[in-house]
């Protein structure tokens, strides 16, 4: 049992983020879900019962929180993690080391346990998570879903008595997320206590016993199963919560069916439609694994299809419209925005629009993606000269404008690391505008955020694709789909089909 | 975010003993210290050098391997033309990178197959048996584990430098490392605390000795292996010790 009595704590240096007259009791046994928007201060109440508060983050704690009658406090971190496990919600940095076997045993090799009990454990988490396929790889090849499988069984194989997870389906497609519900059902039914922090809500309906929901470092609402189960639309809106229940054709589009049958259909088969209203893409082909030949790599060329990674022969689309990728983790979403701004040089395809034909390189100039971490393309130590610094010539009154646009005036002499996610990514937006970009390409754009960041991101997306820009997003979020995307393409394995 | 699926595979034909590995690295590093211009020792030189190369080749690199002895011959040719051929400024240049690389490559080879085909428990098993302290495995294992993430991290750096075109920072030297160092020492400030969270929420740093599952072993291939370098490597000694190089 977890009993978390008059907990009151604040990070040292750190105003956000704190927690206020926290009570919370959990029986053995229980699921429960924390809720609410970013920085509510779910995912420091699960530093709190896993013990990184306070042996790792410090700040000022009062109050108690005990598991099984004993202080987190008095525990040493490593006695802990036999009892608490955590699964973390980037799973690109949860990984100590680089092959699945290694991390599955990397646990029990820390405490020290006799080869053979570790072999068998090991043994039995593999078949109870069902990770024979995944084992004897390594992480640095797996995908985002498989990453965080191996990340649970990981936990898994120091049996714990409590799991906490930690937005654990981010950064996942559904199929992957469809997985992971089935390991915390596993776990349930083991009667394990499991502790969830999450803003997507749909997938976690049918698991969890109780819902609690956070403001402002504080517990404002609390419902049962049955009840969270048929909270109505005006209610989450109202907590500013995604939906719980999902319509049925996402449900379809995305489910496990989606792309069978029609994966040859080519899209807008009108090419000789040549208007000026679209952008035709032509002969994206791409892979990761050319012909080695020993001194160079074989050109690709469109009759190496079935090497390629990528495999579009023709795109049309409008422009002045948002246009949705979905695909499953793996199913090259990525593959094809990079290829489509020009960052693979061995892409052969290449864009026409205004007359005008962009191949490789030259992608550079129309084309701009919005990387999903966006600290990887902040260069500079101000806003204003990260946006000056993307114009062919300096010129600070059009920054200012650009700027302005996009509400970020006020921070024009901050630094961009200081800001907040929403806030960096409009910055990487103004310097694309700046750029003159005419495509916009975003990955994943909303992973990670909750309701009222996510509808932001899909009002900027409409508002950026009104002033004239095509934009391009990949996502996993239907409730972002629904938003803003005028037309939806997925993405099986390397081909393209439009959907509804 | 979907990384390249570039396969990496840990088993080749031959599969070393890392403590075999660290051998051979030592002997290999006492060969380049020693430099030798002509005489017998030059070829074993050669021949110690295309060891790792063959390795690096039955790993399945055959294009490494290739690429590796084009670059070695035509540094060697380069080297002896330029001596006989060229003075100046430019013989000098050209003097000194072809001593880079002769110098360096076959080092870098070296150094690439041991990293590359040596897996992180492997090598905390090899210095379990070698009695190495448990904090400098630790920190030698993390450095090893921390190389491919930074340069995954670098590799996104690099693409949102070349879709602003700012590569070259308009020229100025100083910009185009702040613009790699900025984004790239943010990334991996969170990555590392994200890291060492969960490492520790995992059990690492618990007082009791930690297992290793790992098998390692000696086979006959690392004893010929070893041997065969071993032998070479007192004979360049000689060698070089009789004509009476200095050792650097």
């Amino acid at each position: 049992m977890i009993e978390i009595r008059d907990v009151n704590f604040h990070y040292a240096g750190l105003k956000q983020n704190g927690l206020y007259n926290i009570n919370l009791t959990i029986p053995d046994g229980e699921c429960i879900l924390l809720c609410g928007a970013s920085g509510c201060g779910k995912t420091t109440l699960t530093r709190l019962i896993n013990g990184l508060i306070p042996h790792f983050f410090k700040g000022k704690l009062s109050g108690s929180v005990m598991v099984n009658s004993r202080a987190i406090g008095e525990q040493e971190l490593y006695d802990l993690a036999q009892l608490v496990g955590s699964v973390f919600q980037n799973p690109r940095s949860q990984f100590f080391s680089v092959d699945t076997d290694g991390e599955v045993v990397f646990g029990p090799e820390n405490i020290g346990l006799s080869t053979q009990e570790i072999l068998k454990r090991k043994e039995s988490v593999v078949t109870e998570l069902k990770l024979s396929e995944l084992m004897k790889r390594s992480l640095f090849d797996l995908s985002g879903g498989e990453k965080q499988k191996i990340a649970c069984g990981s936990v898994a194989a120091l049996l714990p008595e409590i799991i906490i997870l930690d937005e654990p389906s981010s950064n996942l497609d559904w199929d992957s997320i469809k997985d992971l519900h089935d390991i915390m059902k596993h776990w349930k039914s083991q009667g394990k206590t499991i502790i969830i922090s999450e803003h997507r809500l749909w997938y976690l309906k049918d698991i969890i016993d109780r819902a609690v929901y956070m403001e402002n470092g504080r517990i404002v609402k609390e419902w049962k199963q049955s009840e969270f189960e048929h909270l109505s639309e005006e209610e989450l809106a109202f907590y500013e919560l995604r939906p719980v229940n999902l319509e049925e054709h996402y449900i379809r589009e995305f489910g496990e069916n989606a792309g069978s049958e029609k994966e040859r259909t080519r899209l807008s088969p009108s090419t000789d439609n040549l208007s000026e209203e679209y952008v035709h893409l032509k002969d994206f082909f791409f892979t990761y694994t050319p012909k080695n030949y020993l001194f160079f790599k074989k050109k690709i060329t469109p009759a190496d299809e079935n090497i390629c990674t990528i495999r579009i022969p023709s795109l049309n689309v409008k422009k002045e419209e948002v246009i949705g990728i979905i695909g499953k983790n793996g199913s090259g979403k990525s593959t094809f925005l990079r290829c489509l701004c020009g960052l693979e040089k061995t892409c052969i395809g290449y864009v026409e629009t205004d007359g005008s034909s962009y191949k490789g390189k030259k992608l550079t100039k129309i084309c701009y993606m919005v990387m999903q971490d966006v600290n990887h393309q902040l260069f500079t130590d101000s806003v204003l000269s990260e946006v000056l610094l993307s114009m062919d010539k300096p010129d600070e009154k059009r920054a200012e404008e650009i700027l302005k646009s996009l509400d970020l005036l006020e921070y024009k002499d901050k630094h961009p690391m200081a800001l907040s996610g929403g806030q960096k990514q409009r910055v990487a937006i103004a310097s694309a505008l700046a750029a003159k970009a005419e495509i916009l390409l975003f990955d994943e754009p909303t992973s990670g955020l909750d309701y009222r960041h996510m509808k932001e991101v899909s009002q900027l997306l409409k508002g950026l694709a009104t002033d004239g820009r095509t934009i391009f997003v990949s996502t996993h979020d239907p409730e972002l789909l629904a938003g803003c995307c005028d037309r939806i393409i997925q993405i099986t394995n390397g081909r393209a089909r439009e959907i509804s | 975010m979907e990384t390249s699926r570039k396969e990496k595979k840990t088993n080749g034909w031959i599969h070393l003993d890392p403590r075999t590995k660290l051998l051979i690295l030592v002997l290999f590093s006492v060969v380049v210290m020693i430099d030798v211009v002509d005489g017998p020792a030059l070829i074993i030189r050669i021949i110690m050098t295309f060891i790792p190369v063959f390795l690096v080749c039955l790993e399945g690199k055959i294009h490494i391997g290739a690429r590796f002895t084009v670059l070695y011959i035509l540094g060697m040719w380069l080297q002896s033309y330029t001596q006989k051929h060229i003075d100046g400024v430019v013989g000098m240049f050209l003097l000194f990178l072809c001593y880079m690389i002769m110098q360096f490559a076959p080092t870098i080879i070296m150094v690439w197959y041991c990293i590359s085909t040596t897996r992180i428990s492997e090598f905390m098993a090899a210095m379990n048996r070698l009695h190495t302290p448990q904090g400098l495995a630790i920190s030698i294992a993390v450095m090893m584990r921390f190389f491919p993430t930074l340069g995954e991290e670098y590799r996104y750096v690099r693409d949102a430098m070349r879709m602003r075109g700012i590569q070259f920072g308009g020229g100025k030297v100083s910009r185009m490392i702040t613009y790699r160092m900025i984004p790239l020492l943010f990334s991996t400030i969170s990555i590392g605390d994200e890291l060492s969270a969960a490492a520790v929420t995992r059990g690492l740093g618990a007082p009791t000795r930690r297992t290793n599952v790992c098998e390692i072993g000696f086979h006959k291939k690392d004893f010929v292996i070893a041997i065969v370098m071993f032998v070479l490597t007192i004979f360049y000694v000689y060698f070089s010790l009789q004509k009476g190089n200095v050792i650097l």
